[in-house]
């Protein structure tokens, strides 16, 4: 579809505004993400202290010691799921600016600069190739735990599907003919970039922060329950649910609530995301995973 | 749905048969251990589980008895000089390793030797020793060149590192460098081929094996093998471990969380008790050389906010599995005493808030390190944490794994190159039963990471080792004690005990601080 | 054809380089000493070093690598710190469960995925599309071991239908209690690919559908069933293919969890126990491992293009 190239759609665009929330899959994950977000930003203000240890009255069911209990070291269930969903958001969404923003660079380099490709995707291969969990477990006791290192031990691994991405878009949008008349007609290299090749990448690359913010989400509960996330210190869903894993058949409160809040965040940023891809551009499909 | 209902049940029958042992009349005991056997070599590691690997293979000259007290095991008979100074070892009759060669005095001389140059007390040991000589065959003469009344506690400890006697070749190697013979003379053989570390342990009995005739009593007596084979395969994960009880797929639980007894108690199939009758001691370790636990004031004014019930509560939960204890020594050992415990008796945050603003702590941050994959550990630096700031100390909690942690509180250096205030450790009880255990040394050269420095506690603990009469013992380890608590050593957060759950049909469980497999049988 | 695949081959040794390089370099400069581990709570600070010395850890790190390089290029990966058997052996005795439960969950995701995905494109915007694109957007959001848990609670402890854990191997212990042992751990591990190739398999199909050639089936008269099949699948397999390459390196990562939860004893578990316990010989040796069989498995996979899509030749 190449006459779809020249009029590329950009974020700010008022018809794509009004397309994306006509989406229904967009507009309930939005609204869905925006109330979590809400939240998890005022939540805490109202709430017993998340950390407050009380280890005389621990594994209280729901209703009794708080709404949802309290864990194994009597701390306030609802509370920790509250204070979690800042932790954890903050993780995909710093994972997701994150890599997207290194990416981003690394891409365009790799993209247009001939001489430099070959290196950074033997590179970008090489990090691609180790298991993402591996390497951020091996990350994390190598920087201690931290939630600097957690998310950075996240970024890392999601760096080379973005550099990818961004690379195989220039690559396209070099060939199309008006980039090719811009650099005949001696148009300097950042402004071909920022004009006619950035916008190009901007839809792809929403639709994949989405992604990548929710399996961050979800690598992060998984590190946790691997002994290797996030410090304890710090609720985050993923660290209530792993410390919470033992008590799985007797106190299952503990795991459900976070697990819970977990899948709903992930499903509703998930159907923001599908949304967004179907509506921004449909040939963003094809070159998507 | 007729259909749907034969499906499960044409399934549930296929799985009832796959689910059986072997069929064979192979008697099998299905184990789970406390931890991953990564090691197989109990001199060089003091990993509990290589102990009990060691347990099963090898076998040793004297093992304590349920009261604590040594009683002969490989030795037949033993005679003591009247001055004490010479002890004269004779090995029983019928003693084979497991490749049918006889044990000598010549393998055991070598096997103390290598065990001398690795453990605590076999250190102590050599140092007061004059030699150690194979006179015949059967028999070993110990000739010590200064006194000392440990000369049996120490062959007979039952705790890392247990001097067992291994093959004469095997123990000529480096007692730095890991065997790789795994021939012994205990009950049971190591399966080399059928070994996957990480996973799986297979013993099967040793036929020849002769028992002593007493009854087993702790690591003491006769060890019958009661099954043709013991497997060990780990489990990564505490419900499926319990799920795996419950479902019939293995027979025995060695240390189930403490969290899962309610489920596990609730089953009929499933025994829950308490083995081990001396349990462990949980214990918080200040670092005496950097400030602010520098200052014996500063130590015990955080001690005095350890309130035991809390710790235990938080790490362990039902109560029926904890008890606090204000002694250093475990409660219910001989040692044990409340003598100058009140600091930790206090309990109180108010009372070690009062107690730090009259010492001259400026508001240093306290660096606790949090070993996140222990979890009664990892409970314990969080309420230590929780009490210490309450208490109006600056506390900065360290995430890390256990194996950072173990390597980094070697590290003398302050606390600004890598060095660390506070950590958290359990002892098992046996190991902490009187004032050589080195948890209690005063000597920062040779003592336990922390290092505290202390005349007067070294002096005690010498004194312990040179005494031979009950009263002189207890006079000196009371005396160990008080001093302990003078310079708030260490915290001591109570006593707690890990039970084992076991299916119904397993028997013959020997009570005792080490998981011993002879003399259980299945039915 | 074969010119493409040598050079392809050849290209894996700088990025199997560059995994060697950074994961060691990585590797060195965490804390945690595995002699610090093994000395115990008695060690005295000599004995640790001593340890260390014996166990070659006290040399440079540039020293050690060299070491390591040589032992490599003779096939060697060196010895475990702590079992002190040769890495090889470790990885040749974990090996099989491992391999055999990607396997099972590749076949399972995509025997259930790839109809699943197919029938959604077919009736885009219909319930069943709906249902479909749910259940793989939800797929997303569960953590593994959760699944895993839920799974083992309802099937084995209440149902009692399927074992608890463990597992067995198909050819000493026979195909039917293999069967058994695999299923609960390849359903749990295929949620997140189902998830990934029926959203895949739907969008690719789609897309086909819309093509003049099935348009021109269709008007042949040719059955529905056909088009879907001969056509609109065929043509779609490339994206589909791609996906699951890019899914081995997840499935790697879920294997870690799975395994832990089901206690199978493969080669996730291995590598979680040696970083826990820092035995570098084990870790080096798996992560290389590991990136070798993605770049491996990816090649296999570029090259099975040709098959389903005529047009792209090397």
């Amino acid at each position: 579809m190449p006459e779809a190239s020249g009029n590329a759609p950009s974020g700010s665009d008022p018809t794509t505004f009004r397309i994306a929330v006509a989406n229904r899959s967009v507009l309930w994950g939005g609204c869905a993400l925006a109330a979590i977000m809400v939240c998890a930003a005022a939540g805490p203000f109202f709430v017993a202290d998340p950390v407050a240890l009380n280890p005389m009255n621990r594994l209280k069911p729901p209703g009794a010691e708080g709404f949802f209990g309290t864990d194994m070291l009597g701390r306030d269930l609802f509370s920790r799921v509250l204070n979690g969903a800042r932790v954890s958001l903050t993780v995909g969404i710093a994972v997701a600016a994150l890599s997207i923003a290194v990416g981003l660079v690394l891409g365009l380099i790799a993209g247009y600069i001939r001489l430099l490709d070959a290196v950074i995707m033997r590179v970008m291969d090489g990090l691609m190739s180790i298991p993402a969990i591996l390497l951020a477990i091996a990350m994390i006791s190598l920087s201690g735990a931290s939630l600097l290192t957690v998310v950075s031990a996240i970024v890392i691994p999601e760096i080379p599907r973005v550099v990818r991405l961004v690379r195989s878009i220039v690559l396209t949008v070099r060939e199309e003919p008006y980039v090719e008349a811009a650099i005949a007609s001696g148009t300097k290299v950042p402004q071909i970039m920022y004009r006619h090749i950035l916008p190009n990448t901007i839809a792809p690359l929403i639709v994949q922060a989405t992604y990548i913010c929710g399996s961050a989400m979800l690598l992060e509960a998984i590190l946790g329950f691997l002994g290797a996330g996030i410090p304890p210190e710090i609720p985050s869903w993923g660290n209530i649910m792993s410390e919470g894993r033992t008590y799985f058949q007797l106190t299952p409160w503990i795991i459900f609530f976070p697990g819970i809040a977990l899948a709903l965040t992930v499903l509703s940023v998930n159907f923001v995301g599908d949304g967004l891809r179907d509506t921004l551009d449909p040939r963003i499909a094809r070159s998507m995973r | 749905m007729m259909n749907r209902n034969w499906m499960r049940l044409g399934l549930a029958t296929t799985a009832l048969a796959l689910m059986a042992p072997a069929a064979s009349g192979e008697t099998v005991l299905r184990v789970i251990p406390h931890a991953d056997l990564k090691n197989l070599d109990p001199i060089w590691t003091t990993a509990y589980i290589s102990r009990n690997h060691g347990y099963m293979i090898y076998d040793t000259l004297f093992s304590m008895d349920e009261s604590f007290t040594p009683q002969p095991q490989m030795v037949d008979s033993w005679t003591v000089s009247e001055d004490g100074m010479v002890y004269t070892f004779t090995l029983r009759d019928g003693l084979l390793f497991h490749d049918g060669s006889p044990v000598t005095s010549e393998d055991v001389v070598a096997s103390l030797n290598r065990w001398g140059q690795r453990d605590g007390m076999g250190q102590q040991l050599y140092s007061n020793m004059g030699s150690l000589e194979s006179v015949d065959e059967k028999t070993v003469v110990l000739t010590l060149e200064t006194p000392f009344g440990l000369v049996i506690e120490a062959l007979g400890k039952i705790s890392s590192n247990v001097p067992f006697i291994m093959p004469k070749e095997v123990a000529m190697t480096d007692p730095f460098e890991q065997i790789t013979d795994y021939t012994g003379s205990g009950p049971f053989v190591f399966q080399d081929d059928e070994w996957v570390p990480g996973s799986q342990v297979v013993y099967t009995r040793f036929e020849d094996y002769a028992p002593r005739s007493e009854p087993a009593s702790a690591a003491s007596g006769g060890k019958v093998a009661g099954v043709d084979k013991v497997i060990w395969t780990y489990f990564p994960d505490q419900n499926t471990a319990m799920n795996a009880l419950m479902a019939g797929e293995i027979d025995f639980f060695e240390s189930p969380s403490n969290d899962l007894m309610p489920i596990l108690s609730s089953n009929p199939d499933i025994v829950v008790e308490v083995n081990d009758p001396l349990g462990n001691i949980g214990f918080a370790r200040f670092n005496h050389l950097h400030a602010p636990f520098d200052d014996p004031a500063v130590r015990r004014a955080a001690i005095m906010a350890m309130k035991q019930e809390d710790y235990l509560a938080a790490a362990i939960g039902d109560s029926q599995f904890w008890m606090t204890c204000y002694s250093v020594y475990p409660c219910g050992t001989p040692y044990a005493t409340e003598t100058n415990s009140e600091a930790i008796m206090t309990g109180s945050v108010e009372a070690a808030k009062e107690a730090l603003a009259a010492t001259g702590y400026d508001g240093t941050a306290v660096v606790l390190m949090q070993p996140t994959d222990v979890p009664v550990l990892s409970a314990f630096s969080l309420v230590t944490a929780d009490k210490l700031r309450a208490a109006g100390f600056e506390v900065e909690v360290q995430a890390m794994d256990w194996a950072t942690l173990t390597s980094r509180r070697a590290l003398r250096d302050p606390v600004a190159e890598g060095g660390w205030n506070m950590f958290h450790t359990w002892w098992i009880g046996a190991d902490v039963i009187d004032p050589m255990a080195i948890a209690f040394s005063g000597d920062p050269d040779a003592g336990w990471f922390g290092w505290p420095t202390d005349e007067e506690l070294e002096t005690a603990r010498a004194a312990f080792s040179r005494a031979t009469s009950a009263e002189a013992k207890l006079a000196h380890a009371v005396k160990a004690q008080e001093r302990l608590w003078e310079i708030g050593a260490s915290g001591e957060l109570g006593q707690f005990f890990v039970p084992v759950a076991y299916r119904s049909n397993v028997k013959g469980l020997i009570k005792s601080p080490v998981q011993f497999f002879w003399n259980i049988t299945v039915e | 054809m074969f010119k493409y695949v040598a050079m392809r081959v050849l290209s894996t040794i700088p990025v199997m380089a560059v995994v060697a390089l950074f994961v060691f370099v990585l590797l060195r400069l965490a804390p945690g000493d595995p002699a610090a581990v093994i000395a115990g709570d008695y060690a005295t600070a000599e004995d640790v070093e001593r340890i260390r010395q014996q166990l070659g850890l006290a040399d440079s790190v540039f020293v050690q690598f060299l070491r390591w390089l040589g032992g490599l290029m003779q096939g060697d990966l060196g010895t475990s710190i702590f079992s002190n058997r040769p890495v090889t052996e470790l990885i040749g005795q974990r090996l099989e469960p491992t391999l055999l439960l990607a396997l099972t969950t590749i076949v399972f995701s995509v025997a259930v995925a790839v109809p699943l995905g197919t029938l959604a494109a077919y009736r885009a915007g219909s319930a069943v599309d709906r249902v479909v694109m749910l259940f793989s957007v939800g797929g997303f959001s569960v953590p593994v071991f959760v699944l895993g848990y839920i799974l083992i609670y309802t099937m084995s402890m209440s149902l009692k239908i399927l074992p608890v854990q463990g597992y067995k191997s198909p050819f000493e212990d026979g195909i039917g209690p293999f069967l058994m042992h695999i299923t609960l751990p390849t359903v749990t591990l295929s949620v997140i690919f189902i998830a990934l190739i029926s959203r895949m398999t739907r969008a690719s199909v789609l897309e086909v559908l819309e093509e003049d050639y099935i348009r021109t089936a269709r008007a042949k008269g040719q059955s529905e069933f056909r088009i879907l099949l001969r056509h609109a699948l065929r043509n779609a397999a490339v994206p589909i293919v791609t996906v699951i390459g890019i899914g081995i390196a997840l499935l790697i990562g879920g294997v870690v969890v799975t395994e832990s939860v089901y206690n199978i004893p493969g080669l996730g578990r291995l590598v979680l126990d040696a970083v826990l316990a820092r035995d570098y010989p084990i870790i080096q040796g798996l992560m290389l491992f590991f990136s070798f069989i993605y770049i491996i498995i990816n090649l296999i996979i570029d090259l099975s293009y040709t098959f389903f899509d005529p047009r792209i030749r090397y």
